[in-house]
């Protein structure tokens, strides 16, 4: 699977609301809460276990005004930091070691 | 660790129903921020000691097994040797766990089980006469009881100093340390009337309006139960302490972020998270929610007189 047919699924115990152009996320079993931005928002929606990296940068790119690279650079790390922080996973990589 | 693995001596053998031998035949009815919440299976000294403690708030239930559309709370025995003795140096904790239907709840002195939804009960086992642990176990019971019955009609308990200034109340949320009873403390002084330097409630009232009301638990400023208390929402602060008073605006999700840790209990709950995340924005809506910074001095009441500007 290349890097651009993955996909990525929220979090069971991950919860999110978006009030205005920020959204707030909540890790419930470690009880953390945090900020992100309104583009951060909009990924968080749209990582739903079914859309592949593409389909989001595709979405994005028609609903924001950012250049193309930047766009994949910054949805591929901020996807990273999401993973890291255990507020999103890899279908493959849970399917993979279930 | 499992649930009540650190309190409790057999955590599996964890009651599954709301039954038990009760303490006696002795009930109670009590009035907390508009929630009836009928006790009943009290010995005379339990119940003594809950009117003792809530006075203002008690009344006489008027018979049948429920308290209208209130909560019925039974108290039950629990043999001391089911509990772990207290570590010595480590903090006291309840045990939560959240379930669709139900909360448990076990510590070193209960266990309980309160069934959630259109007819909500629970059952409060005690090893615990009507002495100051009996006390404690069924404030920590009642606190969640009023959290959830809360929620259910859109309110929240707030982790904050209520302080009532012209005639309505504001309340300075924050965690512990964030300056709540020192700045309860410093209004008192400055003739203010506290409602709590602990825990309030906000919820709305029957006519949509945000209210702030006291509850009778007490926190470290030692606030006796009064008769109810209920007053407009004036303003909501996320509080902190730092070297100048200082007043500022805060982003819509940064606010319901800070509130949302002074919620306790239904703020961990995954079945009821997106109700509480809702709550707060309707509170959101309906004040404004600013950070204070403060001082230890009286000076942040002509902060928040004057708005925030120099």
């Amino acid at each position: 699977m290349t890097p651009a047919q993955e996909i990525y699924r929220r979090r069971p115990d991950v919860r999110f609301r978006t009030v205005l152009d920020e959204a707030v996320v909540v890790r419930i079993e470690a009880a953390e809460v945090l900020v992100v931005n309104s583009i951060g928002a909009r990924i968080l929606e749209l990582v739903d276990g079914e859309r592949t990296l593409e389909a989001i940068e595709d979405l994005l790119r028609s609903e924001f005004e950012v250049e193309e690279t930047r766009l994949h650079e910054d949805l591929e790390t901020f996807l990273a930091e999401l993973t890291a922080a255990g507020i999103v996973e890899s279908v493959a990589g849970v399917e993979g070691s279930g | 660790m499992s649930f009540g693995g650190t309190v409790l001596c057999e955590p599996d053998l964890f009651p599954g129903r709301i039954a038990g031998e009760g303490w006696g035949e002795e009930r109670l009815l009590l009035e907390l921020a508009g929630e009836p919440l009928e006790v009943y299976g009290l010995s005379p000294a339990q119940q003594g000691a809950l009117r003792q403690r809530y006075g203002p708030l008690c009344r006489s239930p008027s018979g049948g097994a429920a308290a209208g559309d209130g909560s019925v709370l039974g108290v039950f025995r629990a043999d001391a040797r089911d509990f772990l003795p207290p570590v010595p140096g480590r903090e006291l904790r309840m045990d939560v766990l959240h379930q669709e239907a139900e909360v448990r709840l076990a510590s070193c002195d209960l266990m309980a089980l309160l069934a959630l939804g259109a007819s909500p009960g629970g059952a409060l086992w005690t090893p615990a006469d009507g002495d100051a642990i009996f006390l404690g176990a069924f404030e920590n019971c009642a606190r969640v009881i009023m959290a959830y019955r809360l929620l259910e009609r859109g309110g929240l308990l707030l982790h904050s100093a209520g302080v009532v200034d012209g005639g309505v109340a504001h309340l300075f949320a924050g965690r512990s340390g964030a300056g709540k009873t020192t700045l309860a403390r410093l209004s008192r002084a400055a003739g203010k009337e506290v409602l709590s330097d602990d825990i309030n409630v906000v919820a709305p009232s029957s006519g949509g309006e945000l209210m702030a009301e006291r509850l009778p638990f007490a926190g470290d400023l030692g606030t006796a139960p009064g008769p109810p208390r209920r007053l407009p929402l004036g303003g909501v602060y996320l509080l902190r302490q730092g070297p100048v008073h200082q007043l500022g605006q805060i982003p819509p999700a940064r606010a319901i972020a800070g509130l949302l840790a002074c919620c306790p209990f239904v703020n961990a709950d995954p079945y009821r998270l997106d109700a509480v995340l809702h709550a707060l924005e309707s509170l959101l809506g309906g004040v404004e929610i600013r950070q204070l910074t403060f001082r230890p001095d009286d000076g942040f009441w002509a902060k928040l007189a004057d708005g925030g500007r120099e």
